[in-house]
């Protein structure tokens, strides 16, 4: 029975709704209008998002680490455990970090032997690579075995090109060498696949892992780090990353005199791409920020229209609703009754609000459709306030105006 | 006569900040099936508030009202109201967005009747209080107050109730169809065994009343035995 009369009184809310259309009208445009503001914003707050995110990926920044006098040729005093340190401060936000370029070098007291176990003093240096540098950059030509590819020089597998003359001198008949530092154990060798050839002094290029791990017991000078961060999005990351680490440079040329918090003068440097980035991503932040202050003002809005709507639209309704009361309709099926009218009302202006956002912009409003979900939520919470009062109007008033 | 609804030494009281009035003072009385009851009295002097309490729209702060041998403290007041006593107001107060027949079946849908069902039973109730179906769809706004009265009556009659109240039901009509409502109610009374009680202020309905209540002050202050039958 119960049931029977819900769906009765919610028969009765359609037909009220129905035979005061221009009232009803009034209450479904406020209910669109607000969707439709809120449908915008949100949209708009996607958009501006997206084209920031656009933005930060168009702009690569090259940071450059290098010694206090921007000389490249001049050594660091840097340890390898700083490529580290960085690395894993930079671990979230790792898959933008390319192009990783690291050269350490270790300039004497090295021996190299084939299996003939006959060793031999390196006359020129260790260098570690992350890369292989091009011959602009090394002055001189490298020829790479079939079994070479990029990223061996990133692997920490023992791999290494050597000088050409000494394959010449050791008739090309080796694939492997081993390295040792003099002032290690004789059985402390390190062995290496040989993966190429260079044309240049007697230095032996290996790849940056395997010389870190295994032949930095002394010293080791690195005198070039540099990455790209392909999404500019984190340059400010990076740089709070840095800054810890390393002096951050003031004005393009000036030094300086201050030491970091490891109490070592190193100095930083982003190469920014043409352009200046802060001109084209502030203008979007600041519209972005706009829009995100709107929006809770909106969902506040929609309450208080909630609220506002409900109760003029239930206002001139107490006494209707008294003699409901009167006639036996519980409180609870009378709050039910006008909830649901104003629920039919806001629902189909969302729909509408819905429906002309998709018409004018042609965007899919599932993308806020969450965002719909708070304002029906506000507005149905102002709604209830406003219902309630009427639900529990006092009948006794009813009979009192007419004593 | 059966006795159908008493009240005993009822005390109702309406409190502001500045003061506590009672509107119905140690009021008792006994109610009877088959009779017409006329509660007169100035302004002011409880005779609504005396409704209301029979309505089951409160209940008094003291005393009792007894339905059926039952006080309406300890019953659902929803389900009185709905099942058991029905109320005319003096300004209708019909639905404004229901058609006459839609207001008639109002009490019959809460009562959870079928609609065809309460169709038919509405339309008899229409019949019986003069309103053929050319009345059926109209909007109250196109009823005279007359007709907007008897449509009360018919929706008032529909609730099958026991008791049926009426709120100054002549007050706001003219002379003709006073009259004419007051021999509706009179004939409820009578002929259906409805206990019927009226307040107002018409003497015609006074001189109609197998009992006429007066009121002063919240309390019973004669009592008039029945002159007719």
């Amino acid at each position: 029975m119960r049931k029977r009369t819900e769906l009765y009184l919610m028969r009765y809310g359609i037909t009220n709704i129905l035979r005061s259309l221009p009232k009803s009208i009034a209450l479904v445009c406020a209910a669109m209008v607000l969707t439709l503001s809120i449908c915008i914003i949100s949209q708009s707050i996607v958009t501006q998002t997206q084209s920031l995110e656009d933005v930060y990926s168009e702009y690569i920044i090259e940071t450059v680490i290098t010694d206090q006098f921007c000389i490249e040729e001049t050594n660091l005093a840097m340890n390898s455990k700083y490529y580290n340190i960085i690395s894993q401060n930079l671990h979230g936000i790792r898959d933008y970090i390319t192009d990783i370029k690291i050269r350490s070098s270790f300039s004497s007291n090295y021996t190299y032997m084939f299996d003939d176990k006959v060793e031999r003093e390196l006359g020129g240096s260790v260098v570690g690579l992350t890369y292989l540098p091009d011959e602009e950059e090394f002055k001189h030509e490298f020829n790479l075995m079939p079994l070479y590819d990029e990223s061996i020089l990133l692997d920490s597998r023992p791999s290494c090109i050597v000088p050409k003359r000494m394959m010449e001198d050791m008739g090309w008949e080796y694939y492997t060498v081993r390295l040792r530092y003099d002032k290690q154990e004789e059985n402390e060798f390190v062995e290496f696949n040989i993966v190429g050839t260079h044309e240049g002094p007697d230095n032996i290029y290996c790849s940056y892992e395997s010389f870190n791990d295994e032949l930095t017991k002394g010293t080791v000078s690195i005198y070039s780090f540099r990455f790209n961060l392909i999404n500019s999005k984190y340059t400010g990351e990076v740089a709070k990353i840095l800054k810890f680490y390393f002096i951050e440079p003031s004005i393009v040329g000036a030094i300086r005199r201050e030491l970091n918090e490891l109490k070592i003068l190193f100095r930083y440097t982003f190469v920014m791409p043409k352009g200046n980035l802060d001109d084209v991503v502030k203008p979007i932040e600041s519209d972005i920020r706009k829009l995100k202050i709107a929006e809770p003002f909106l969902f506040v809005l929609s309450v208080a229209t909630g609220l506002v709507v409900s109760f003029m639209s239930t206002k001139n309704r107490k006494a209707e609703f008294a003699v409901m009361r009167s006639l036996g309709t519980g409180k609870a099926m009378v709050f039910f009754e006008a909830f649901f009218e104003q629920l039919l009302l806001c629902l189909t202006g969302m729909l509408l609000g819905i429906a002309v956002f998709f018409a004018i912009y042609r965007q899919n409003a599932v993308l806020v459709v969450w965002k719909i979900a708070v304002f029906f939520v506000c507005y149905m919470s102002g709604t209830a306030i406003s219902v309630l009062n009427v639900a529990l109007v006092n009948v006794m008033k009813i009979m009192k105006a007419n004593e | 006569m059966e006795k159908i609804l008493e009240v005993k030494n009822a005390v109702y009281e309406y409190r502001n900040k500045y003061q506590t009035v009672k509107a119905v003072n140690d009021f008792s009385f006994e109610f009877e099936r088959g009779k017409l009851y006329a509660v007169v009295g100035k302004s002011g002097c409880g005779k609504t508030t005396l409704l209301a309490m029979l309505a089951g729209l409160d209940v008094p702060k003291e005393g009792s009202v007894v339905y059926k041998g039952k006080d309406t403290k300890e019953m659902n007041l929803d389900k009185y109201r709905r099942d058991d006593v029905a109320v005319i107001y003096q300004d209708y107060n019909l639905f404004p967005l229901l058609t006459a027949i839609e207001n008639v079946m109002y009490p019959l849908h809460l009562k959870g009747i079928k609609d065809k069902e309460a169709k038919v039973t509405a339309a008899k109730m229409m019949d019986s209080v003069g309103l053929d179906s050319a009345f059926h769809k109209r909007l109250p706004s196109m009823l005279s107050g007359g007709e907007q009265q008897r449509v009360a009556i018919a929706r008032a009659l529909a609730a099958k109730a026991d008791v049926i109240l009426a709120d100054e039901p002549t007050g706001n009509l003219d002379s003709e169809n006073g009259k004419n409502i007051i021999g509706i109610l009179k004939k409820l009374a009578h002929e259906e065994g409805y206990c019927v009680i009226v307040v107002t202020h018409d003497s015609e309905i006074s001189a109609d009343a197998d009992e006429v209540l007066s009121m002063r002050d919240g309390k019973l202050v004669t009592k008039q035995e029945d002159k007719v039958n």
